[in-house]
């Protein structure tokens, strides 16, 4: 387990964290964020610029990378905050370096579909890391399916060498990689996405075992981790690539602040998935949604007994859908990141299906008066060293 | 909590049941409707809308589910023997040898669509080097079920060519154990580098698709045994190739004019603007056959319903919860008078209500003696004869100025008494006193809109119903007409709900439907009920659907949108296009109906005909505005 010992925080101890991450070295930032309508994003950047602006640190380059997406169905609202938040956080960001902006969309045009562009786009910001000392990814205002591949995506580039299974592997090199997280599990919930796009994109990386027909005998394990107003996004998915006989072991939010979330989560998604497939009490893994590294540890835990469990039968699929909130899906991310075959060959396979939303709708009123929680995960780095 | 409770639920039996359960929940009756052509070899397209049975028709000539119908007959299973007789009649099995046919079944929505974008031809070349060793790993699993020879046995099938048989790309291997592992390891390579998010490598390419060349000419030994089932390749789900993936493959498959049988299926929105066009359907080399479509013509909805009622029987023997033999056994198609009473004077207090004012006019004594009789024994068919008389009356009444003022026969009404006016009567009921309609065996098959999904979803709601029933020990596990409307009203207001969520331009569809339905029900529910039973669908004349249609540059961005919206409701069935033929007044056009269980939830009768010609504007307003905008144009405000 290569995050056995991790770096999480959040809310003031975040800056003590910072303090003695940036104290007496010279940074090169990279600060990779999306343009989008969540306000948390705006939050999460004024924290790490303040601690960034005390006196003494050291910083010799620092490049904001905004990722725009191709337009997403907006109210006039949310579009208005969209635009306003991007000028806001490269006004922000103007102290500390320059800004740009990647476009992710830009293949769509050419009508090879969404998974293509999130490919290419991907690509293109992995060749963007090269030459940094500190690597930051705010996930507040990025869609779910592009902060999983750029998570498991930039782990990828920075830890070659995960199989070995010693933590120390994650010092790559001494670049340190955090995620930022603005978490508000309220506004999450109350963030409605529709018009899911009709096919199901695998998170690039993650394609092969559910597409190989090499791996189509193997049995499948799916691990749907449960969200509120999710239940259309989880029927198309399992609709379109999860077999009746699969394995399947939903993962619940628990603890979690409100205490009634996974009985309630379980009655929301009662006919979409418990009547019609049949899931054995004992499959239900729970875990703490304010700390994905107890997410991290519970799946990986899971998989990797499914993995030694089914070799016997020729090989596994293991098939994680993350459909929670931001800090429990950055959790599956390290996990999936982890168990995920370096080499050809396996007899074994992890996918990520997700059914992109098209249209998000959320009174403005909310996003303004949230007030989120900055957290941070170190997940590589000198600590690691 | 193992338990399957609903197995109506299980909506995707095609994909996501076992084999075995496959074949207990298969209706053979759909093999009845395909066309005799559709088992000559060349290519044959199959379109539906999703859930309406393209997948469940191929997968029933896979070798796995081949063999289980096979194997049934001895054991004389009455269930299975239905199946078995239909697929001898078919040829797919032979009576004393088994299965004839090599079902190599595979699905284009593994990720074709996702390969990168390189140099055209590359591009190109991966997708048939993937396609190729799929059809190759298929074939060989194939051949190794029909054979009954274990997975991991491959070595004793022997594989032989022709000698004038080239290849550029597959390996002339003579074990199938050594093509496997070719095939095998050439996926596992393409996708090495496909998820390695690497790019600028070089991948697999093939300069055509070898794999149709290669199943017509190899033969395949087990045991010095010629293996003599003929191959079938079933390629379901082309609509998940980019287009132009799916074009060259069509293309390609048409100049190699295969010898052997190939089934192509897509759903209809694969089909882009050429559903609202009514393109090409016909081609020499190559055969469409639409689902729906066999479903058509005057015999279509019986034999439709026939097969619903097949399939849903088949559901019900899967639990045993509720003990019925069949599920219309479960569903009453009659109300109690008492159940209605409230519902049926209301129904009469309306009719004295609005016949009040044709008191004392002779013209009309002897209808109104006649209702005054009807009344007297109140029960559904008597409160249904009121509003007949209430519909002629109302008739009547507009053509006064231009008929001599003679009075009206009792025989009169009974000739102007049609089916038509009846149901119209039906619909007016039950949209004013409540009185139920949707319900019984007949229009729960007509609310699927030949959509086998579409049924399952709905059956499953009046499953609950009859479960509960039946745990709570009711002596009579039957729904009466009113819990049925209640629980149909339930699941169709979650479908209508579920619009926005399940469509990717979910919500302009939901508000171009309320649009339309409240247009619909503004002419069906005029009091002399002018398109009896009543208006469910709108039609756009053969200019209107040009300019949609058309790609000129004077196209403004809206009209796009409809289109994109008209398509994606006409793909997934909720609308149902259907042409209308030029008369002498009007020119011909394309009527789009709702789909019949949205007419549920908008409380508009079932039947398909009536129609109102509406513009491009109009549509494009209800896009945008939903019934708001409807209403408007209903008072002229528009």
């Amino acid at each position: 387990m290569l995050w056995s010992n991790y770096v999480f925080e959040r809310g003031l101890r975040v800056h003590d964290m910072w303090d003695r991450l940036f104290h007496g070295r010279t940074l090169k930032l990279l600060y990779i964020t999306g343009i989008g309508f969540d306000l948390r994003s705006q939050r999460v950047l004024a924290e790490i610029k303040s601690s960034l602006a005390v006196e003494g640190r050291a910083l010799s380059a620092a490049t904001m990378l905004k990722l725009d997406f191709r337009p997403y169905e907006l109210s006039g609202d949310l579009v208005e905050l969209t635009k306003e938040n991007s000028a806001t956080m490269s006004a922000q960001f103007a102290a500390l370096g320059h800004s740009e902006t990647l476009s992710i969309s830009e293949y769509e045009q050419l009508e090879l579909g969404s998974a293509v562009a999130l490919t290419q786009g991907i690509g293109r910001v992995l060749e963007r890391t090269e030459g940094y000392t500190d690597i930051v990814l705010d996930v507040s205002s990025l869609p779910r399916v592009v902060y999983v591949a750029l998570i498991t995506g930039i782990l990828r580039k920075l830890v070659p060498d995960k199989d070995t299974g010693d933590s120390r592997a994650l010092a790559a090199g001494g670049v340190n990689f955090q995620v930022l997280v603005g978490e508000d599990s309220a506004l999450d919930s109350l963030i409605l996405a529709e018009d899911p796009e009709n096919e199901v994109m695998l998170v690039p990386g993650f394609a092969g075992p559910l597409h190989a027909e090499s791996a189509e005998t193997w049995p499948l394990v799916w691990f749907p981790i449960l969200g509120e107003r999710r239940v259309n996004q989880l029927q198309k998915i399992m609709m379109a690539l999860i077999p009746s006989s699969a394995e399947i072991c939903p993962v619940l939010p628990h603890p979690s602040k409100m205490p009634r979330r996974a009985d309630n989560l379980l009655i929301e998604y009662r006919e979409a998935l418990f009547d019609v497939r049949t899931i054995a009490m004992s499959n239900l893994m729970y875990a703490d949604e304010s700390n994905p590294f107890e997410v991290y540890r519970q799946l990986l835990g899971a998989m990797t007994r499914y993995r030694e469990t089914m070799a016997i039968l020729g090989g596994c699929r293991l098939v994680v859908s993350p459909l929670s909130s931001k800090l429990m899906t950055v959790g599956a991310a390290l996990a999936c990141f982890e168990i995920r075959p370096s080499a050809s060959g396996a007899k074994f396979g992890i996918s990520i299906p997700h059914a992109e939303p098209k249209r998000y709708a959320v009174e403005k009123s909310d996003i303004v008066a949230s007030k989120p929680e900055v957290t941070t995960l170190l997940l590589t780095g000198e600590a690691f060293a | 909590m193992a338990y399957k409770a609903n197995p109506f639920l299980e909506r995707m039996a095609e994909r996501s049941t076992s084999d075995h359960e496959f074949v207990r929940q298969f209706s053979p009756r759909v093999l009845d409707q395909l066309p005799e052509n559709a088992f000559d070899p060349g290519i044959h397209v199959f379109r539906s809308a999703p859930g309406g049975g393209k997948t469940t028709l191929l997968r029933a000539f896979t070798p796995s589910v081949l063999r289980a119908f096979w194997n049934a007959s001895s054991r004389r299973t009455t269930d299975l023997s239905e199946s078995l007789q239909r697929l001898v009649a078919r040829g797919a099995i032979a009576e004393d040898s088994g299965p004839a046919v090599l079902g190599i079944f595979l699905s284009c929505s593994s990720g074709y669509a996702d390969l990168p974008p390189a140099a055209q031809l590359a591009q190109e070349g991966t997708f048939r080097a993937l396609l190729d060793c799929r059809v190759v790993l298929r074939t060989l699993r194939s051949v190794a079920t029909i054979t009954g020879i274990a997975p991991d046995a491959l070595h004793q099938i022997r594989l032989a060519y022709p000698p004038e048989a080239e290849f550029q790309a597959i390996p002339r291997a003579e074990s199938a154990d050594d093509l496997y592992k070719w095939a095998e390891s050439l996926e596992q390579g393409v996708y090495a580098q496909l998820d390695g998010l690497v790019s600028g490598t070089e991948i697999m390419s093939h300069v055509r698709f070898e794999s149709l060349l290669w199943l017509q000419a190899i033969k395949f030994y087990v045991g010095g045994q010629l293996v003599s089932q003929r191959p079938l390749l079933m390629l379901d789900d082309l609509h998940a190739l980019r287009r132009r993936q799916r074009a060259l493959l069509i293309d390609e498959f048409i100049s190699s004019r295969p010898q052997l049988l190939v089934w192509l299926a897509e759903r209809r929105i694969a089909m882009g603007d050429e559903l609202l066009s009514e393109g090409a359907r016909e081609g020499r080399e190559l055969m469409y056959h639409s689902l729906e479509e066999m479903w058509g013509g005057t015999k279509g909805p019986h034999h439709f319903a026939g097969f619903a009622q097949n399939v849903l029987d088949r559901r019900l023997r899967l639990q045993d919860v509720v003990e019925a033999g069949s599920f219309s056994q479960c569903l009453q198609e009659e109300s109690s008078t008492r159940e209605l009473e409230e519902r049926i004077v209301a129904g009469i207090d309306a009719f004295r209500k609005s016949a009040s004012r044709f008191q004392g006019n002779a013209r009309y004594t002897e209808w109104l003696d006649r209702a005054a009789r009807i009344m007297l024994q109140p029960n559904r068919d008597a409160v249904v004869d009121l509003y007949v008389t209430r519909i002629l009356l109302s008739r009547q009444e507009g053509r006064k100025q231009l008929s001599l003022e003679l009075a009206l026969s009792a025989k009169t009404l009974e000739e102007l008494d049609s089916s038509q006016v009846r149901a119209a009567a039906e619909i007016f009921l039950h949209e004013e006193v409540g009185l139920p309609y949707y319900f019984g065996i007949d229009r729960l098959c007509q609310m699927a809109t030949t959509n086998i999904e579409e049924l399952l979803f709905l059956s499953a709601s009046l499953f609950v119903g009859i479960q509960a029933k039946q745990i709570l020990r009711n002596p009579e596990p039957l729904l009466t007409p009113v819990e049925q409307e209640k629980l149909i009203k339930e699941a169709v207001t979650k479908k209508r709900q579920f619009i926005p969520k399940n469509h990717s331009e979910g919500l302009r569809a939901q508000r171009l439907l309320d649009g339309i339905a409240a247009h619909c029900r503004d002419r069906t529910f005029l009091p002399n009920a002018p398109y009896a039973p009543g208006v469910t669908g709108v039609r756009l004349s053969q200019t209107h659907m040009e300019s949609l249609v058309s790609q000129s540059e004077g196209m403004t961005e809206k009209r796009g949108v409809l289109r994109r919206v008209l398509t994606e409701c006409a793909a997934e069935n909720l609308l149902v296009p259907r042409s209308s033929q030029e008369s002498t007044s009007r020119e011909g056009g394309t009527v789009f109906y709702l789909n019949r269980s949205l007419c549920a939830y908008y409380d508009l009768p079932l039947q398909y005909g009536g129609w109102q010609d509406v513009s491009v504007a109009d549509l494009m307003e209800w896009m945008e505005r939903g019934p708001a905008a409807a209403r408007q144009r209903q008072r002229g405000l528009v």
